[in-house]
């Protein structure tokens, strides 16, 4: 089943895919200190206004800051304001 | 990113929530999940705040009970609930009704006219002349002719060259154009010809025939009505006899030297006013011809300057109602007289106003014969002025005797 998945996913970068597409990577966009986009993710694990865990596929994301704030919310985007402080990429099985 | 405006939102209605329970996040990921967009999302202590549209806000029921959480309204927010309290208030609705339907009438009105390009002619004269057509402010747009507009200010007004009248919206637009040389077809008698007559005595300083016969010559003495130059040219046959006239339209430069006689008399005594400098200012609005003023009391001896400021609804539309202020300036009066100094320097500064206004008019003064005598009630300036004009005017033709033809045969 994973030979299958790299078999495919190598076919896709060969057909110069995006990998957002290929492999439905997220896709993470900092504007400035106060502002944050995230596209293809899964689901929100845990929203606290200092802290907001999201899973995605390839591992988990933590963005912390102060106030954080979910301006807009649906399955495919999250847009995140507030005074962003660190974002941790954590990839799958650490 | 997909988002809806907050103008879209707000017309669609939105309320603010405060959701509570043990997995938030289980109930924000459903709610993601089952396509329900939630917006300003914030983690206080008292659990989540969001807002979600009146439309997901019915679908939000089954989440809760799956994720055990509750869901409590803080605010409605948007146009179906301002709606929704505005039809209690049924006079709401009947005044904004009112309101659209006294728009459309009044649409249907001219309330302004505006006029532009004109520099000769005043505004004021041209809506004046407006007002006697019968086009004023306040009109129906429909009785409004353009065309009819343009041809009679074309009319009116001789240096106006070119008219454009327009309606748009309610405004009445003038667009004037204007004969910038200052050219003015001056008015002449009726007929062909015309003859050149003196519109004063006096002796005939220097004359330039360019059409018709000079009846004087520079140095001739002439009276008012002195035909100077005759439209009537005689036409001699071979024998220097005169056969018949040809009428023209006299033309010539003929300066006339003329008397103006002058008197101006003004008594030795006057009365000065000196002003205290104690100033009160009051406001005041009037009222068509009532003025309604805030204190102050009348006062005898002083001045009223009014500053006045009339209410304008457009442009040129002056409502009868204007305000502003009344500043009184009390004074006291004295009686004075003249020194001869004073006098002398009053009289001749009076005489040379009228030397101005003489001037201003084309003439030249060439000899000035005024004298100021002092009595002692009275000063008084008297005697003439010599002056160079144009003292002429055109007038019909005197038709001559006609000369019977064959005349001298039936003698033979």
């Amino acid at each position: 089943m994973e030979k299958k998945r790299r078999s495919g996913s190598r076919m896709l970068e060969a057909m110069q895919v995006p990998p957002d597409l290929a492999r439905k990577d997220c896709i993470v966009t900092l504007c400035g200190s106060s502002e944050l986009y995230i596209e293809n993710y899964r689901r929100i694990l845990e929203y606290r206004e200092k802290s907001i865990r999201i899973l995605t596929r390839s591992g988990r994301l933590e963005v912390c800051g102060q106030g954080l704030t979910v301006t807009s919310y649906t399955m495919d985007e999250m847009y995140i304001t507030g005074r962003i402080e660190q974002i941790t990429v954590r990839p799958e099985g650490l | 990113m997909r988002k809806e405006g907050c103008g879209l939102r707000y017309m669609k209605g939105c309320v603010a929530l405060l959701m509570t329970g043990k997995e938030p996040e289980r109930f924000l990921n459903l709610c993601a999940a089952n396509r329900i967009d939630l917006w300003d999302l914030i983690h206080t202590e008292d659990g989540y705040r969001m807002k979600v549209s009146v439309r997901d806000y019915f679908r939000l029921g089954p989440l809760c009970r799956k994720t055990h959480s509750r869901v409590r309204i803080l605010e409605k927010r948007g146009l179906p609930f301002l709606l929704q309290r505005c039809l209690k208030r049924k006079a709401f609705f009947l005044g904004f009704a009112i309101a659209a339907v006294l728009l459309y009438i009044l649409s249907l009105f001219i309330w302004n006219i505006h006029v532009e390009g004109n520099y000769a002619n005043s505004t004021w004269s041209v809506l004046e002349y407006l007002e006697e057509t019968g086009v004023s402010h306040g009109i129906l747009k429909s009785r409004v002719d353009c065309t009819a507009i343009a041809e009679g200010i074309r009319e009116e007004f001789p240096n106006v060259t070119w008219v454009s009248a327009r309606i748009q919206g309610t405004r009445l637009i003038l667009e004037i154009r204007e004969n910038t040389d200052g050219y003015r077809e001056e008015k002449t008698p009726s007929g062909d010809s015309w003859d050149l007559v003196a519109t004063a005595d006096g002796v005939v300083a220097s004359i330039f025939t360019r059409s018709g016969v000079p009846c004087v010559r520079a140095g001739d003495i002439c009276q008012a009505g002195d035909i100077l130059v005759s439209g009537a040219v005689p036409v001699n046959n071979d024998n220097g006899e005169t056969v018949r006239y040809e009428y023209v339209q006299a033309d010539a430069d003929i300066v006339v030297e003329t008397e103006r006689y002058y008197y101006d008399e003004f008594s030795m005594t006057h009365m000065v006013r000196t002003y205290s400098g104690e100033t009160e200012v009051h406001p005041f609005l009037q009222i068509f011809q009532w003025r309604f003023t805030l204190g102050g009391d009348e006062q005898e001896s002083c001045d009223y300057l009014v500053k006045e400021q009339k209410v304008r609804l457009t442009e040129n539309f002056i409502l009868p109602f204007s305000y502003g202020t009344v500043e009184t300036l009390p004074y006291t009066e004295s009686r004075e007289q003249y020194s001869e100094e004073e006098a002398e320097r009053l009289a001749g500064e009076r005489l040379g106003l009228f030397c101005d206004r003489l001037e201003k008019t084309g003439v030249e003064i060439s000899k000035n014969n005024v004298t100021i005598d002092l009595t002692e009630s009275s000063c008084i300036s008297r005697g003439s002025l010599t002056v160079r004009e144009a003292a002429y005017k055109q007038a019909p033709c005197a038709l001559e005797e006609e000369i019977p033809s064959g005349k001298e045969e039936s003698e033979e």
